[in-house]
């Protein structure tokens, strides 16, 4: 590790940390509605409503929020499957790209509407500029829209009192995607372009290399994708390479940028969610707990990049940092991002649920591998995606509030809500159906012909790239590790299960616990209640989220990563399948 | 016909997530709130 590597680190911490309260300020004035806008945006607004058919003042329940909220997402599975099915017969294909085939047409419709962006297909060679625009970067807004919405859904149901209703799903997105993504996204993207992020409507360029070779350059509508696919936590790129590819990530500050637009909308909505129940403080716990898991994490997998591969030196490759290299473990890596930023985005893509990636994952050490995945395993609460890491966060919160209640023989309670069985039984609904789909449908990969055939590596490496991609797929992640080969009827169908179940078959006991939540009346609090806003509080939060993912996965992990672990010491390579 | 069988999947798996929303109303206990919140 280098002590610039560390001060990058730390800039990047500071500059989240400082952007939290402004940003999450001004989110919970979006969603509550008091916004001071000027006369075109309220047209705007309203002429969607219109449109639409929608009455901004009528709220919700949780049951017509959730049908709300799958409707809406069931035309654009269906909208984005037509697309890519038409698109030889559509605009905006330049390079004549023909019809997506069925199974992974339907596996990239799930994909961007369930905010994952698991990608089966290579952009460049697969995609109209029509599908890339009006596809998949309008289902990254959309999607990312929902995850804030259902999280504001959540939150009200926490500060509301004696409520039937927890909001208006049409009037969050609305508002969701016009005054936050749009403009964050608009500006982000210009950012982009002056860094060399290409946009543009036209054909691929025909290039002479200085060598007198021949070569097409893949271009179009990058920046403006590149824009949402990081803020959105979406990270479906518009190059198979995704940020790795120099059109996508040109420089180390745009990977920098990257990097902090990932994490951005998910850190500010801590502060949101304090505002909105009354208590900045509580948001500060909340933040809290993400960044512990964050740090522990991020210097594991640094150290194990820098300390680079002890199978390199026997051959005489030389992996000490110097003046022309960075060096630790640069298989994989690109140069002009180095060790520490390499290290710092794959945390961040799999702490949040973005997926978007500068280097290959595949090619990571085998216990930094563990804590991508593990990030991504403990629902990735550790920032998150925007609003997908926040309601998967107080998910923990009420486990832990109810063990702590089992401990200390009091009734569980949070923010004046009693927690009861109601709020448990979905909690735990929510939470275990993540794992069953990763370990269930990792299993029979890992059994089956047709999920070995996707294998470019025999032992604990091979078992790493079939868990890792059920567990960013469930976990509506979409960074791949690599070295699977996932584009077969097989795995883009049972991956598009794990993104549906892993997206919907949450959402919907969290909305539910929100509807329960906003009917109580105010508990108030006996003395000797936990506080919730200390570093007490914090660390019960923290061993909650580990020993509960930990004994989840662990079987699985000793099984990959950990394996590899002990395998590289001793010397022992597995060679391809 | 594999549109439509992708088609079918799709609705297949709407209808459960639309059943799961009645499976998670079901599974409340209709007599906890809003009175229990009383200490």
């Amino acid at each position: 590790v280098t002590w610039h590597g560390w001060a990058q680190i730390a800039v990047f911490v500071a500059l989240i940390t400082a952007v939290v309260k402004p940003l999450g300020g001004y989110m919970a004035r979006v969603v509550e509605g008091r916004l001071h806008l000027p006369r075109p945006l309220r047209v705007l607004e309203n002429g969607i409503y219109r449109m639409a058919g929608v009455d901004p003042g009528e709220e919700q329940g949780w049951r017509t929020y959730a049908l709300a909220l799958l409707s809406f997402h069931l035309v654009g599975i269906v909208a984005l499957y037509a697309l890519q099915r038409l698109q030889r017969l559509l605009p905006l294909n330049p390079q004549g790209f023909g019809a997506v085939r069925p199974d992974l047409a339907l596996n990239t419709a799930v994909s961007f509407v369930t905010n994952t962006s698991w990608q089966s297909y290579a952009g460049e060679t697969t995609l109209s500029n029509l599908s890339q625009m009006a596809g998949i970067t309008v289902q990254s807004f959309l999607s990312c829209a929902t995850g804030v919405a259902v999280a504001v859904a959540l939150i009200r149901g926490f500060a509301r009192r004696t409520a039937q209703t927890i909001g208006n799903f049409w009037v969050d997105v609305t508002r969701i995607t016009l005054y936050v993504l749009l403009p964050v996204s608009a500006v982000a993207a210009l950012f982009l372009v002056w860094q060399g992020v290409p946009q543009t409507l036209g054909p691929f360029v025909d290039a002479t290399t200085l060598e007198g070779g021949r070569q097409i350059l893949a271009r179009g509508p990058v920046a403006s994708q590149e824009a949402i696919k990081l803020l959105s936590g979406d990270g479906g790129g518009f190059f198979n390479a995704n940020s790795a590819h120099p059109f996508e990530g040109p420089t180390p500050l745009s990977g920098f940028g990257e990097i902090v637009l990932i994490f951005l909308l998910g850190a500010a909505l801590t502060n949101t969610f304090g505002r909105m129940v009354g208590d900045q403080r509580q948001g500060w716990a909340l933040f809290a707990a993400m960044a512990v898991l964050f740090l522990a994490g991020l210097t594991v997998v640094y150290a194990q990049e820098a300390a680079g591969n002890p199978a390199f030196p026997p051959l005489g490759i030389e992996q000490a940092t110097g003046p022309n290299q960075a060096g630790g473990n640069m298989e994989g890596k690109e140069v002009r991002f180095g060790i520490a930023q390499s290290a710092l985005f794959a945390t961040v893509t799999t702490a949040s649920s973005d997926g978007a990636v500068d280097a290959m994952h595949d090619s990571f050490m085998p216990l930094s591998g563990l804590v991508l995945m593990a990030n991504m395993m403990l629902d990735e609460v550790i920032v998150g995606g925007p609003g997908s890491g926040l309601f998967g966060m107080l998910l923990f919160v009420i486990v832990a509030v109810f063990i702590a209640g089992l401990m200390i023989g009091r009734t569980p309670e949070y923010l004046g809500n009693k927690i009861t069985a109601n709020e448990v039984k979905m909690a735990m609904l929510a939470l275990l159906i993540v794992p069953a789909f990763i370990l269930g449908l990792s299993a029979a990969a890992a059994i089956l012909p047709v999920g070995l055939a996707g294998l470019n590596n025999a032992g604990p490496h091979g078992f790493s790239e079939i868990l890792y991609a059920y567990t960013s797929g469930a976990a509506t992640n979409g960074s791949a590790f690599a070295g699977l080969n996932a584009n077969t009827p097989f795995y883009n169908l049972t991956l598009a299960a794990a993104m549906f179940a892993g997206r919907f078959f949450v959402i919907v006991p969290i909305l539910c616990i929100a509807g329960t939540l906003a009917t109580k009346g105010r508990l108030v609090s006996a003395a000797g209640a936990m506080p919730t806003d200390g570093a007490q509080f914090v660390a019960l939060l923290v061993g909650t989220i580990v020993i509960v993912g930990g004994l989840t996965f662990l079987p699985a992990l000793a099984l990959g990563p950990i394996a590899e672990h002990f395998a590289m010491i001793q010397g022992n390579q597995y060679g391809t399948p | 016909m594999l549109d439509l069988a992708m088609l079918v999947l799709i609705g297949m798996a709407f209808a459960a997530a639309v059943g799961y929303v009645e499976f998670c109303g079901r599974m409340l206990d209709p007599g906890s709130s809003p009175a229990d919140n009383v200490p």
